[in-house]
């Protein structure tokens, strides 16, 4: 039997924020990645494709999400280079099946406890989609020095997401 | 390494040789793709916080066209689920404001008449000015891809993503932009693109070539390829100019040509024109003797006198003068008009009159209260009545 609309609807909101990135690698451009969502989840609920299990969607989904996004950077017109489609299968086969709202709910706290400098570079960069070079600028830093930063700003949300997991 | 080259491949600046080191890594080490899975997730989120932060005003839903058609046809069945989906995201731009006849459809931006202009804001905070007879078309999602199907557009582009920069096409040519001030017109057969700070990379579609137009600089793409697509330095502009019409006088002027005659010397009688739109749609017209060049006829200052010579029919009825004047980088300033009126100026024998005044007694009326500035150039001349009787001439204009 396959999945009710609100299933479907349910699903692919709870995994709306990995479905996202996962078109967001191919396209680095956050409107793009959230419209390719919309359609994808347009395409799920026409019905042209039956789900019958959750899993069977999030997979088709990440699937189509990168196929989505790859047709973009193609009609970017080859401005962009992008990874394998290889390698973004690989990258995207290793999502953890747990859902993404504690990990969320966790990151968005760690988000909430960074200084002020910190959280203004991770939102120049990616809240206003920033070029590093450009930051470097705004901020009157070395190019490496932005990379280091947000590099350093990755690792440490992911600990500290890590850590509030598991309390 | 790997840190680094992820960071590089996020930000768009990996180079190609960058991407195959990366597809190798990623392909090897789990910790590598663990971490581009991470930072990926983590940039989302901040995106996604900063938007529930900061609702933009005047939000409402926008769908691209086809889901949105795809939407209607399930919509009816899973309302209640989907309401999500049409949480709001900005409009593509913002009109500032407007002047003369001025629509928007939601995608398209047209703009009627020699006097109409208006000034537009995408959502990254480049500013537009469509200006003259001009139409435009916004897409993508930020609005930045313009397709400019005619007239010209003054742009003031806010620093652009590497990986999706603004991009304006013409029918002959495609201007890539970076962070800059230009102006790109579109006029049959070519289109013409001046830099006033930044640079811009012009490319002709009939055959591909590209060229850097840097600060100060213009190109032309035309549909001719025999010629190289060079850009060239803007040429001085001249402080004294003036125009008569003994002879038929450039494409820039609208009106119709009368040569010297007994009546007078040669002139150009006004054409209809669209002056704006009422609210319901109904045009309202003008009679018009106009110049606009997007490249600029001539510069000015404010103690720069103009001088015109001009004729209406009996009875004599007042004209509109309007300059608009952009500032020397090519960023606009405003337009400034005053009304000519017949009873403060003598006519001659054959009911010419000569108004003479220095530019800074015109009133800047857009935006209101706009001032000239220190050194301007002149974008547009234009005179109209608004009377099919008013029977406008113009013999002579002259910035000295």
């Amino acid at each position: 039997m396959s999945l009710s609309q609100e299933v479907i609807v349910r699903t692919l909101l709870a995994a709306r924020t990995k479905i996202s990135t996962s078109a967001w690698m191919v396209t680095r451009d956050v409107q793009a990645a959230e419209d390719i969502f919309q359609n994808l989840s347009v395409k799920a609920l026409a019905g042209a494709t039956p789900f019958e299990l959750e899993a069977q969607l999030i997979s088709w989904a990440h699937i189509t999400a990168r196929h989505e996004a790859l047709n973009w950077i193609r009609s970017r017109k080859g401005r962009m280079a992008c990874l394998d489609e290889a390698v973004l299968n690989l990258v995207a086969q290793e999502w953890e099946e747990a859902p993404e709202g504690p990990r969320l709910k966790a990151l968005r706290g760690c988000l909430d406890g960074l200084p002020r400098d910190s959280r203004q570079i991770l939102d120049l960069r990616y809240s206003e989609e920033r070029p590093c070079d450009e930051i470097a600028k705004t901020l009157g830093l070395g190019l490496e020095a932005v990379y280091q930063r947000i590099s350093r700003l990755h690792r440490a949300l992911k600990q500290c997401t890590e850590q509030r997991l598991a309390t | 390494m790997s840190d680094a080259l992820i960071l590089r491949y996020l930000d768009g600046t990996a180079t190609p040789e960058d991407v195959a080191s990366l597809n190798e890594l990623l392909k090897k080490d789990a910790d590598a793709r663990a971490l581009l899975r991470t930072a990926a997730f983590q940039a989302l989120t901040v995106a996604d916080l900063r938007r529930v932060q900061v609702p933009r005003r005047d939000e409402t839903a926008r769908w691209n066209k086809w889901p949105l058609a795809a939407a209607a046809a399930v919509l009816l069945v899973v309302a209640a689920g989907v309401i999500w989906l049409t949480r709001p995201k900005a409009e593509l731009l913002t009109v500032v404001r407007s002047t003369g006849a001025v629509t928007w459809n939601g995608s398209t931006l047209t703009v009627e008449g020699a006097n109409s202009a208006a000034e537009l804001r995408l959502i990254d905070g480049s500013t537009l000015m469509l200006a003259g007879d001009s139409e435009a078309a916004f897409s993508g999602t930020r609005g930045t891809e313009i397709s400019l199907r005619r007239g010209s557009i003054t742009v003031e582009a806010a620093p652009q993503p590497r990986t999706q920069p603004m991009v304006l096409r013409t029918p002959t040519a495609e201007a890539e932009v970076v962070g800059t001030c230009f102006t790109i017109s579109a006029q049959t057969g070519q289109t013409m693109v001046t830099v006033g700070s930044g640079k811009v990379r012009l490319r002709r579609l009939v055959d591909g070539a590209s060229a850097d137009v840097a600060e100060g600089r213009m190109a032309v793409a035309s549909l001719d390829a025999t010629t190289p697509l060079e850009s060239r330095k803007i040429p001085p502009l001249v402080s004294n100019w003036t125009q008569t019409f003994d002879a038929a006088p450039p494409a820039i002027w609208q009106g119709q040509w009368v040569p010297a005659d007994a009546a007078g010397p040669g002139r150009l009688k006004n054409v209809l024109d669209v002056s704006y739109r009422k609210p319901d749609g109904t045009v309202v017209p003008a009679y018009v003797v106009s110049a606009r060049n997007p490249s600029a006829m001539t510069t000015i200052r404010p103690d720069s006198v103009l001088r015109v010579k001009w004729r209406v029919g009996a009875p004599p009825v007042g004209a509109l003068l309007l300059l608009s004047v952009q500032h020397s980088d090519g960023r606009f300033a405003g337009n400034f008009q005053t009304l000519l009126k017949p009873e403060e100026q003598a006519a001659d024998e054959k009911g010419w009159r000569t108004f003479s005044a220095p530019v800074s007694s015109l009133e800047g009326v857009y935006p209101a209260g706009a001032k000239l500035p220190t050194v301007g150039r002149v974008l547009l001349f234009f005179m109209a009545v608004y009377t099919p009787k008013g029977e406008l001439e113009v013999a002579e204009v002259t910035f000295e």
